[in-house]
């Protein structure tokens, strides 16, 4: 869904425009007006916060509007007739249709109540195809601010039934609460994503949240298999070798943290389904139905190996299922035989490219101190690692493209497994340089945001600036 | 976003001489083959393509990094020659290996048809795997995309070349296999057949703007300026457009004089200024996009990048082709039964298509290519040294 189209301020009758725009630092936009600038600032997570502060020499009082472009409207939809209901508050104003309904905040409601079209900027410069859409104005927020007291305001837009939850990814959608994977985006469950973030939420012991997580995607479990990506609107996409063992992982971490039996034995057919259907040889990928979705990796991957031996290890253990364990161990002896190459392991059987998918083994504990003491080696050598993370792929790889999504960039995912890799094998000072990495990355180009990935050789930001599997970590 | 494959053949021919000499000497290298002409001839493009062409390639990878890339396919002949008359030419190339922007696809070493000899494989599958070797030896790296003799392409040779392990093969991208669909995907042989590799499908289009219109003043379109192909490539849509052209356009085919030097200098720099494109090697490609769709290519319907018809007449459209084809293959067995390396060796410089190519008889307008390319007067000449130089060699073997 979405709510609003844009929001615009006035600062003392001038408008905060392109024309009187200085600049943008990534995070900010700076106008300079009549004897004052003005710097913006927009913190995105459980809605919209935005912050005008006030600089320069201008004394006394100066009054800020805010109107804001409300178009509560599917995501695909353009130009529609709905009509609005709008419900004045003390500090702003609650305004819906029947989609749904969005809170704006902030200052003093000025009733107005104007109905028009708009038409994009972009789309109308490009001369493509004018996109459409209907906008409703309820009216003006606003608030008058004594620079002598004041310096900053804040107004704020969110969805009126949003519930905020432990963490800034939470999202209760209409069929159950679970994981956005990233702003501006990802704006959907990535169940893939959401299991690495639940692994971490675990750790910090939100179990209430992570249980919800873990019965919403359940819901959508279809013989054996876990959506890839749920759309916000319960449209369910399957088409992964390891989604579904990441998420018999993630549940069988959260019932050891809980010692939730109930939940066990409500999941016990789901978990069982899941697994008979992979008790014989390795698993086989197809296509692009790896956690390196733009790549085509037929065959035997080492990721795909290394989650479903985690699968059978931990669900055999929480369920007391010795075939289960028995398979997993069973995987664990082909990583460490077959894709073990004397220093480092295979990314698929029979092919030669060096990638980070090493880690997921370490990640897993499943290999031996000696060997994995071999991998961690490589792994913080300059070939994978940079100043913002692990590469995806080693830079000494044939194949090595450092700004191609899955053949060269640094991901926060794998910067992330990094620190655990590193505690797993007892290195404690290696994985704190990886949290400081991290910790390091925040906020580039998003307020507290870790991006997605960057480039592998210029380390510049790309992908998705807020990206919640690469900031669960810290 | 839009792969680029910029590949280049990289080829020149073991010439024979123009006319067969009795008295030509024991050592068969120098009795058959014109070896003074070879060195003369590679040294000239060496000059005027090669070594200029490089250079420009170096340079611009130094200034653009990974974004710029090519591929190359170079044949066993020409490096058997660069390593007897201009090792700084293998220095030149491993250059380029060495900046990991640089791809080499492989080949049948000696450029030859082993891949039509029937349905016993072995010798194709010898030629492909000393290739493959050699490009490991020299370049470090062993080539995981085929490129047939001159693109000849036909279902049982995509069997072959996935046994041996390719991921992926080359092919022209011609309207009588493609039908309505675009060559700027990749495809793959009927599941029957091979289950796994990818078929790269050449532009031939957007390659032979470059590789035969670049000079033409016929040509409504010229002069061809970098800036307006990158626009169209900007507007051709796809996964991925495969220019394959001989490198030899580089100031051979093309004359230094048309500007083709000052195009490639700045083609890459027009390319990367679209965000839809992005310089890319087969490899890559083939590990980031599916095949779309199947191409079915029968054996009587064998594709190749050669003349208008795009099929094998170009070294076996007429009597004499054939029945030289068939001579060349007839000894294979004697020479391999003598089991002598530089017998063997002679024997496989005789398979070099080029030498059937100069026999053609067409006389509409790929005639005039024969001719360019021919060190022969006539094609009856060229078939006459051949059948004389084969039957002085199955004397020897006898």
């Amino acid at each position: 869904m979405k709510l609003i189209e844009y929001w615009a301020f006035k600062v003392d009758d001038e408008w905060l425009s392109p024309q009187n725009c200085m600049g943008f630092d990534g995070k900010r936009h700076l106008y300079e007006l009549k004897g004052m600038r003005v710097e913006e600032e927009v913190l995105v997570g459980d809605g919209v916060k935005i912050r005008l502060r006030f600089k320069g020499k201008k004394k006394g009082k100066v009054k800020v509007q805010m109107e804001v472009g409300i178009n509560i409207r599917r995501w695909e939809e353009n130009a529609h007739d709905r009509r609005y209901e709008v419900v004045g508050k003390r500090d702003g104003f609650l305004v819906k249709n029947e989609l749904g309904s969005v809170r704006v905040g902030g200052g003093k409601f000025l009733r107005g109540g104007l109905y028009r079209r708009h038409f994009p900027g972009a789309y109308h410069d490009w001369d493509w195809l004018e996109e459409e859409q209907s906008v409703f104005v309820p009216g003006i927020l606003e608030k008058e601010v004594d620079l002598r007291k004041v310096k900053e305001v804040t107004f704020y837009i969110e969805k009126r039934d949003f519930e905020p939850r432990e963490m800034g990814f939470g999202y209760l959608s209409d069929f159950g609460f679970c994981y956005l994977a990233g702003f501006p985006w990802f704006l959907q469950f990535w169940t893939r994503d959401a299991c690495f973030i639940m692994l971490n939420e675990i750790k910090k012991g939100n179990l209430k949240a992570v249980k919800e997580a873990l019965l919403t995607i359940s819901k959508f479990e279809r013989d054996g298999e876990i959506p890839t990506k749920i759309e916000l609107d319960g449209k369910a996409y399957y088409y992964s070798v390891d989604v579904p063992g990441l998420f018999v992982i993630a549940l069988c971490r959260y019932l050891e943290a809980s010692k939730d039996k109930k939940m066990r034995e409500k999941m016990r057919g789901l978990v069982n389904r899941i697994l008979r259907k992979r008790m014989e040889g390795l698993i086989e990928s197809y296509g692009k139905d790896t956690w390196m979705d733009s790549l085509e990796r037929d065959g035997y991957c080492l990721d795909v190996q290394s989650v479903w031996a985690e699968a059978f290890r931990s669900a055999g253990k929480v369920y007391g299922r010795a075939d289960w364990a028995r398979r997993g161990e069973e995987i664990v002896r082909v990583i460490n035989e077959e894709f073990w190459t004397g220093d480092f392991l295979l990314d698929r059987l029979g092919e030669d490219d060096i990638t980070a998918n090493a880690l997921f083994p370490l990640f897993f504990k499943q290999l031996p101190k000696d060997k994995a003491r071999k991998v961690l080696k490589r792994l913080e050598s300059e070939e994978f690692t940079t100043e913002r993370g692990i590469r995806c792929r080693s830079s000494e790889d044939e194949l090595y493209d450092p700004d191609e999504y899955h053949l060269g960039r640094v991901w926060g995912l794998l910067t992330g497994m990094m620190i655990v890799a590193e505690e797993n094998y007892g290195r404690a000072e290696k994985a704190k340089k990886y949290k400081e990495i991290i910790e390091r990355n925040k906020g580039s180009r998003c307020i507290d945001g870790v991006d997605e990935t960057y480039d592998g050789d210029s380390l510049i930001p790309m992908g998705c600036c807020k990206q919640a599997w690469s900031e669960v970590w810290v | 976003m839009t792969d680029i494959n910029l590949c280049f053949e990289v080829h020149q021919p073991l010439r024979l001489k123009p006319y067969y000499e009795p008295d030509g000497g024991k050592d068969l290298l120098e009795r058959y083959f014109d070896m003074e002409k070879n060195k003369k001839i590679l040294r000239r493009v060496i000059d005027k393509c090669y070594m200029p062409a490089n250079n420009i390639i170096l340079k611009l990878i130094d200034d653009l990094g990974k974004k710029f890339k090519v591929s190359f396919s170079i044949t066993g002949v020409l490096l058997d020659q660069f390593e007897m008359f201009a090792p700084e030419m293998i220095d030149s190339f491993q250059q380029l290996a060495s900046t990991r922007s640089v791809e080499f696809l492989c080949q049948t070493y000696y450029h030859s048809l082993a891949s039509l000899y029937g349905t016993d494989r072995s010798e194709f599958v010898e030629q492909v795997e000393m290739h493959r070797e050699k490009m490991k030896d020299l370049f470090g790296k062993r080539p995981k995309v085929f490129e047939n003799t001159e693109f000849i392409y036909n279902n049982m040779i995509a069997k072959t070349v996935e046994g041996l392990g390719f991921k992926g093969i080359f092919t022209e991208g011609i309207e009588r296999v493609l039908g309505w669909r675009s060559p700027n995907y990749l495809y793959k042989p009927p599941e029957h057949v091979a289950k796994k590799i990818k078929v790269l499908v050449r532009n031939y289009r957007l390659s032979d703007d470059i590789g035969y219109r670049f000079s033409a003043r016929w040509w409504d379109q010229w002069p061809l300026t970098a800036d307006k192909y990158a626009t169209w490539l900007a507007a051709t849509p796809g996964d991925v457009i495969n220019i394959f052209i001989d490198y030899e356009t580089f100031g051979e085919h093309q004359w230094p004089e048309t500007g083709i030097f000052w195009f490639l200098g700045s083609l890459p720099y027009e390319v990367l200024k679209w965000k839809n494109l992005k310089f890319s090697t087969p490899s890559r490609t083939i590990l980031k996009y599916p095949a779309r769709d199947v191409i079915d290519v029968f054996e009587f319907n064998t594709i190749s990048w050669a003349d208008i018809e795009r099929d094998v007449s170009a070294w076996l459209g007429n009597e004499m082709q054939r029945f030289a084809y068939e001579e060349i293959k007839k000894i294979e067995k004697l020479v391999k039964k003598r089991g002598d390396p530089k017998l063997l060796r002679i024997w496989r410089y005789l398979q070099n298509s080029d030498h059937l190519y100069y026999i053609c008889t067409k006389w509409w307008a790929d005639g005039d290519v024969h001719k360019y390319f021919s060190p022969f007067d006539t094609p009856e000449q060229g078939f006459l040294t051949i059948l004389k130089v084969l039957s002085d060699f199955k004397e020897k073997l006898l």
